[in-house]
């Protein structure tokens, strides 16, 4: 390839990447390494190459290499992004540190449990109500056929790899661990759009509550540095909507969830 | 439940970074993010001058006359301005990030975001333009 973004072989990157050991270190610090590097070095790659050349006490998590597993977020030049998905040909100098808002284990791994808890809080799964459906003696034997329509109601918040990315970018989840968060108010809204699920009685009370969609004051870079185009903001500030309807209904008796 | 060995203790010692009270100065995205909500402040502001005008207005014509000189004396220039800058600025901020809560559909299809957002604007201009008119003919009109 002759493109202009063509890299020499000799070039060499300065490389920052925060480190923490539990046992060692009081606080996080920096270490600098020169990475060489070509046209299509990604930053995990890059930090392969510390972990395999320079220093194997570097801890980092990696996984697919190709942006669907959502392990290797980090923070690089202070904004969270997959480190399989940038490439040092984007950049002069990179700093690369734990994902944001969330405790640092070790390195740039961060400990995004508290995440999944909240995730599971939300059942992100088809929920059925008829009861021949809740017969877990019986395989379920009929489809659940879904029209082009009812499908693009969930589809893009679907896309979801629970990377723990919109988490970091979230400064509402920075000031309130309680707040559920982007990914997982996305996904109950995302199993309450679908057709097939009849869970949403389930859901809502956590939708509605203050730690739900009403503590998002739709600071919207959660969308802008989803890797996956997601738009968790869009998808919780319509979970307000169907909140506030669902407020309505409770207030004049006529259903609703409280 | 007897105290837990010397050699079970955990090795974990997870690093907590509390937020900066400045979070929002070192990214330009948070930062746009604050300037967009502090508009409501200065719309806020000149919230309670018209409050204080209505006031004036139940109070007879010679008050209402001192509130309409006060309003319209060159001090208060700079207010009028900042808070139709304020205003303008956060309806556009608004309009922006109003398709993606509506989500509209005609039949089915998705209006496209660009449609929501303009139909935004010609609805407050139209808004607008009616409270001119109303505002300058009104009198007339009467």
């Amino acid at each position: 390839m002759n493109s202009e973004h063509d890299i020499p072989n000799s070039s060499t990157m300065r490389v920052e990447v925060q480190r923490y050991r539990p046992e060692l270190d009081a606080r996080p610090w920096w270490q600098a390494f020169d990475v060489p590097y070509t046209n299509d070095t990604s930053v995990l790659e890059a930090l392969q190459y510390i972990k395999d050349e320079l220093d194997s006490s570097l801890s980092f998590r990696w996984s697919c290499r190709m942006a669907i597993c959502g392990s290797c977020g980090f923070m690089i030049n202070g904004v969270p992004k997959l480190g399989c998905k940038s490439f040092l040909r984007d950049y002069g100098a990179l700093k690369i540190a734990a994902l944001d808002n969330f405790p640092i284990e070790r390195d740039l791994v961060a400990d995004i449990s508290g995440f999944v808890e909240k995730l599971e809080t939300v059942k992100p799964y088809l929920m059925r109500e008829d009861p021949s459906d809740l017969d877990t003696s019986v395989p379920i034997s009929r489809a659940f056929n879904q029209t082009p329509q009812q499908l693009s109601l969930y589809k893009q918040f679907s896309q979801c790899i629970n990377c723990g990315i919109c988490y970091a970018a979230c400064p509402q989840f920075g000031r309130d661990p309680e707040f559920l968060g982007p990914a997982a108010l996305t996904l109950a809204y995302r199993y309450n759009q679908d057709s097939r699920d009849q869970g949403k009685k389930d859901r809502m009370p956590l939708l509605n509550a203050e730690e739900g969609v009403w503590g998002c004051t739709f600071v919207g870079y959660c969308s802008e540095v989803c890797p996956k185009s997601v738009d968790p903001a869009a998808a919780i500030n319509q979970g307000k909507a169907a909140s506030a309807i669902d407020y309505a209904l409770n207030l004049v008796q006529l259903g609703g969830d409280k | 439940m007897n105290a837990p060995k010397e050699n079970n203790k955990t090795l974990r010692r997870p690093y907590k970074v509390e937020q900066k009270p400045l979070w929002w100065l070192d990214n330009s995205y948070y930062f746009r993010y604050m300037i967009r909500e502090s508009t409501s402040l200065i719309v806020l502001i000149y919230g309670l001058v018209i409050v204080v005008g209505l006031l004036r207005l139940t109070q007879g014509p010679y008050m209402w006359q001192g509130w309409v000189e006060t309003v319209s004396s060159p001090l208060m220039f700079p207010l009028h301005l900042l808070a139709l800058l304020a205003v303008v600025y956060h309806a556009y901020t608004w309009f922006k990030l109003a398709p993606r809560i509506m989500a509209l559909r005609i039949s089915g299809k998705p209006v496209s975001d660009q449609k929501v957002e303009w139909a935004h604007w010609i609805v407050m201009l139209g808004v607008t333009v009616a409270c001119l008119l109303v505002a300058s003919c009104g009198g007339a009109l009467l």
